[in-house]
């Protein structure tokens, strides 16, 4: 196959999907509304947070500060040690942890004590309110136990953790869901050209079904790139969703995700002969891979349904894309990832290599 | 196989004329139990306007298929430019132009991108410009293929056929309107048309216009009144 037969295909049938927009703006404005919705309308996290408190004094002093912060509403308290406590805020499991030094009553008798905290900078929203609740209860202790302003001070670091906001968690999952929706139309892409005739006219050119195939793949490739650019610039610019890792594994996982979508839609072409048939099987296979593959939630409690998940090419797709945007991980949590993409693709093209036909 | 009709053009002048381009020896196509195309033979000559008609399921498209490189046959040879058409089959169809039954054409693509991609499949292809001249698509050239009229559709399927300058055009009913495009150059293509009375009436006024005349006709298999009916219609039986 020669190069130019393979650009010029490959600019082809860029244009083709890109003028097709049905084939991906639905897919990307289901994406941006989700994120819409998630991100501005039904927000959770910055209401309730989970606060840890290390009290490493254990006297009375500190004992009743810690009855202080009990007592406010939205602020879920746990109590453990420092060590333990940290791990939880890194994961992204507690929105800030209080630490109460050692020696904290004796200061405080002496005038003038401080407790640390750590705050989970990456929802600014939630980490302003923690922030507000913590100073409005020492403010309180200090006035009503204490008796003297200013007795208690709160050195305050912000930190960057795991994220916890639903708009990060949900950032990625809908660039997968996005690259699912756009690659598996391939398939009505196919049947159509076969209904047109458009197959069989390729089939008497010296076009072979390989260079086909790697024009096609690199066309669906570059329009999911700008898919992934488009919603991960929303997510930037409107709701502060950091990319965290590399931009290069990222272009990477996205590629493998367009290839496994792909091999799908490709199997679908295989084994339907008609549009109406193509799209009941896709929308029968899209719509439970977009809610069982993690786009929406995490769904990791083991359920019933827990074989399926994990069986999915969208739940791995996802999975890598979370560990690089949110993580910023490197290839050794992506590798298992990358693995079941690649195994999705290779069945699927080596059954639908068996089963199609170009008329 | 029902009838073959020759029109061989005496009035273009060319060393090559008189050169067998196609050769079918004993070609034979199976579906099972079904003998859709039956030890079939002929020759076509350089320069010759070569139609091929019968009744539905005379294997008429079946036979073009094999040609094209789209089926395999069970069983005889193709030559086709003196290259094997089944083991060769990607040296010779760079060399065809297939205009097929259906326009096949992406309805999202402009027309020049249509001729720029369907010639980029092709060694070697003829430039966009002279084509849309040709074909009466200047105009038209950043128009979208869905917003074209029909004829527009059918001349830039034509078009599509013959990009790559090909020896040997192989027609279908849908080239019609178009087919007096085809031969507007001096090249001396072999034309190889089939499906029915109305490529035959097509043929015989190409063929007129350029002062040829009907060679011969040979009938094989069916009988003389199953190609009369292809020709006229049915009208006359009734």
């Amino acid at each position: 196959m020669s190069l130019r037969t393979l650009v010029q295909m490959t600019i082809a049938q860029a244009t083709i999907v890109s003028r097709n927009v049905s084939y991906w703006l639905i897919s990307i404005f289901i994406a941006v509304f989700s994120m819409a919705v998630f991100g501005w309308l039904f927000n959770p996290e910055t209401r309730a947070f989970d606060l840890a408190i290390a009290d490493q004094d254990r006297s009375q002093s500190s004992e009743a500060l810690v009855q202080a912060f009990t007592s406010v509403e939205n602020a879920d308290i746990s109590r453990d040690s420092l060590q333990k406590e940290m791990e939880r805020f890194n994961d992204g499991d507690r929105a800030a942890v209080l630490v109460i030094p050692n020696g904290f009553a004796d200061r405080l008798s002496r005038g003038r004590a401080a407790v640390r905290v750590a705050f989970d900078n990456s929802d600014l929203i939630r980490a302003g309110y923690v922030q507000t609740t913590v100073n409005a209860v020492i403010d309180k202790y200090n006035r009503e136990v204490v008796g003297v302003r200013d007795a208690v001070v709160v050195r305050s670091q912000a930190q960057e953790t795991a994220s916890t906001r639903f708009i990060d968690f949900l950032t990625p999952g809908m660039v997968g869901m996005t690259i699912m929706w756009t690659n598996l139309a391939v398939g009505y892409m196919l049947i159509t050209w076969r209904e047109q005739g458009i197959l069989r006219r390729l089939g008497v050119t010296p076009l072979r079904p390989g260079a086909l195939i790697a024009s096609q793949a690199m066309s669906f490739a570059l329009i999911s790139l700008a898919q992934a650019v488009i919603i991960l610039a929303m997510g930037r610019l409107v709701f502060d969703v950091h990319i965290n890792g590399s931009y290069i594994l990222l272009g990477v996982t996205v590629v493998l995700g367009v290839m496994a979508m792909l091999s799908i839609g490709y199997v679908i072409a295989s084994f339907l002969r008609t549009i109406t048939a193509a799209n009941a099987v896709g929308n029968l296979v899209a719509f439970p891979m977009m809610f069982l593959g993690r786009s929406y939630f995490p769904l990791d409690a083991p359920t019933a349904l827990q074989p399926i998940v994990k069986a999915l090419p969208l739940t791995y797709l996802n999975d890598a894309l979370r560990d690089l945007i949110n993580h910023g991980n490197g290839i050794g949590d992506l590798w298992l990832d990358w693995a079941v993409l690649a195994a999705w693709t290779a069945g699927g093209f080596l059954l639908s290599i068996r089963v199609f036909r170009w008329q | 196989m029902s009838a073959l009709l020759r029109a061989g053009n005496a009035a273009a002048p060319s060393p090559a004329l008189g050169d067998v381009v196609l050769a079918l020896e004993g070609l034979t196509k199976r579906y099972g139990d079904l003998v859709a195309v039956d030890a079939i033979s002929f020759e076509v000559q350089q320069g010759e306007i070569f139609g091929i008609l019968g009744p539905n399921g005379a294997g008429k498209t079946t036979t073009l298929e094999m040609i094209e490189g789209l089926r395999t046959p069970d069983a005889g040879r193709i030559t086709l430019l003196g290259l094997d058409a089944v083991r060769q089959r990607r040296k010779v169809q760079e060399r065809i132009g297939v205009q097929l039954q259906s326009q096949a054409l992406w309805p999202e693509l402009r027309v020049d991108e249509t001729l720029k991609v369907f010639g980029a499949l092709f060694p070697r292809r003829l430039s966009v410009d002279s084509m849309v001249e040709r074909f009466a698509l200047a105009e038209k050239r950043r128009s979208l293929v869905k917003d074209l009229s029909g004829g527009q559709k059918q001349r830039l399927s034509v078009a599509t056929a013959l990009v790559n300058d090909p020896e040997v055009v192989f027609l279908g009913l849908l080239a019609l309107p178009a087919v007096s495009h085809v031969r507007q150059d001096n090249g001396p293509h072999t034309l190889f048309s089939h499906d029915a009375a109305a490529t035959l009436a097509g043929l015989m006024d190409l063929s007129g216009k350029n002062g040829a005349q009907v060679k011969d006709l040979h009938v094989r298999t069916a009988t003389l009144e199953d190609v009369f009916i292809s020709l006229t219609g049915r009208r006359l039986r009734d």
